[in-house]
């Protein structure tokens, strides 16, 4: 299991991360003089008829909303855990934290951008903003944070 | 035989992992969890439920079109096994194996793994406990890859957006698609992977 300061340097990390993924563009396309772009909060409003709201919410979750609360929750959790104390809302953030694991999928969306870029880059001229290196960051910084066990807490900080 | 916690009295907090003892505690010392030990069968049949949804869904997710592409030429639907066929014709294997692992091979997958735990935990059977141990994890470890056509389409169709020249929209069979991720993981995480470990005694 990596060492706790790791996981709070790469949950930290993380929160600046997806806050770049989502203020810029991960990808740029241009075809006959029109420019698209895409980021990670921009994703889901392709799903925006009617009909497809489902679709829209999942992803919104799975790609941006779960990732951002889980280091934001773990960055909050591991600062108090550094001074040995247990952070205020411990005992409930702790098993959010842990059921939040299965649904945070950065990696599968960043799987998903190079799918797109050798699909879609085929006949259109993408190009990789900065959203995408913060996304690859992230997807990396994130292996540390889920071989993290959060359990462990509670052992390490018996006494409140 | 070696013992089963459960046949102790004893069970580990579903919560933070601790050890207690179940015969005078209905409640976790440490966090205040209520304690469960795995029961039997309600976590295999609930799993069962979703499980055959999940099957269920996977056929329109597989007949009805995911995505509409216009252009100058006219416009074309495709669904999730044609968009595959499609970049394999047009030579991209790497993303057509990919996109079949993600979207064919990952939900069939977990439907016979999750099968074959269920009917076993059901049927009460004492074989292969390690494995299936070990199988259930992976079926966990797997399970979210699916979702990668779902991210491709969402992608796709806010580039593809080049007026009159190319557009590319989302068609109902993703969602569909989105549902039977959703479901196959509720699936996975309601099946108690204790009740692999089991023996009951024969009624």
């Amino acid at each position: 299991m990596p060492s706790r300061e790791l996981v709070f340097a790469s949950a930290l990390a993380g929160v600046i991360c997806i806050a770049l993924a989502t203020a810029s563009p991960v990808l740029t396309a241009s075809f006959g003089g029109l420019k698209t772009e895409v980021n990670v909060l921009s994703a889901p409003s392709a799903f925006d008829a009617d009909g497809f709201t489902m679709a829209a919410w999942v992803l919104a979750l799975v790609s941006f909303a779960v990732p951002l609360v889980q280091v934001l929750a773990l960055s909050w959790t591991l600062a108090f855990a550094r001074a040995h104390r247990r952070a205020p809302g411990f005992y409930w953030l702790l098993p959010v934290l842990q059921s939040l694991r299965p649904w945070s999928m950065v990696e599968v969306f960043f799987l998903g951008t190079l799918v797109v870029m050798v699909k879609v880059g085929g006949w259109v001229s993408i190009v990789l903003g900065p959203g995408f290196w913060s996304l690859a960051g992230f997807s990396a910084l994130l292996a540390a944070v889920h071989r993290f066990d959060s359990a462990a807490l509670w052992e390490h900080l018996d006494t409140p | 035989m070696t013992p089963r916690a459960s046949e102790l009295g004893i069970a580990r907090c579903r919560v933070c992992g601790q050890i207690e003892d179940v015969s005078i505690l209905t409640r976790c010392g440490r966090c205040g969890r209520r304690l469960a030990l795995p029961h039997p069968l309600t976590s295999a049949e609930r799993s069962l439920a979703w499980l055959i949804t999940a099957i269920l869904l996977y056929l329109p997710a597989n007949l009805v079109p995911v995505m509409y592409v216009s252009g100058i030429g006219g416009g074309e639907e495709s669904t999730i096994i044609g968009g595959i066929l499609e970049f394999w014709r047009s030579g991209s294997f790497g993303i057509a194996l990919l996109i079949f692992a993600a979207s064919v091979a990952v939900p069939i997958t977990k439907f016979v793994a999750l099968g074959l735990l269920i009917a076993m935990t059901l049927r009460n059977s004492p074989a292969a406990r390690a494995q299936r141990t070990r199988l259930y994890r992976f079926v966990e470890f797997i399970g979210y890859w699916s979702m990668l056509d779902v991210v491709v389409l969402a992608l796709t169709c806010r580039l593809v957006r080049f007026d009159a020249l190319a557009v590319a929209e989302p068609r109902p069979g993703i969602v569909y698609f989105c549902a039977v991720v959703l479901v196959t993981m509720i699936s996975a995480l309601s099946f108690d992977q204790r009740s692999i470990w089991l023996r009951r005694a024969a009624p």
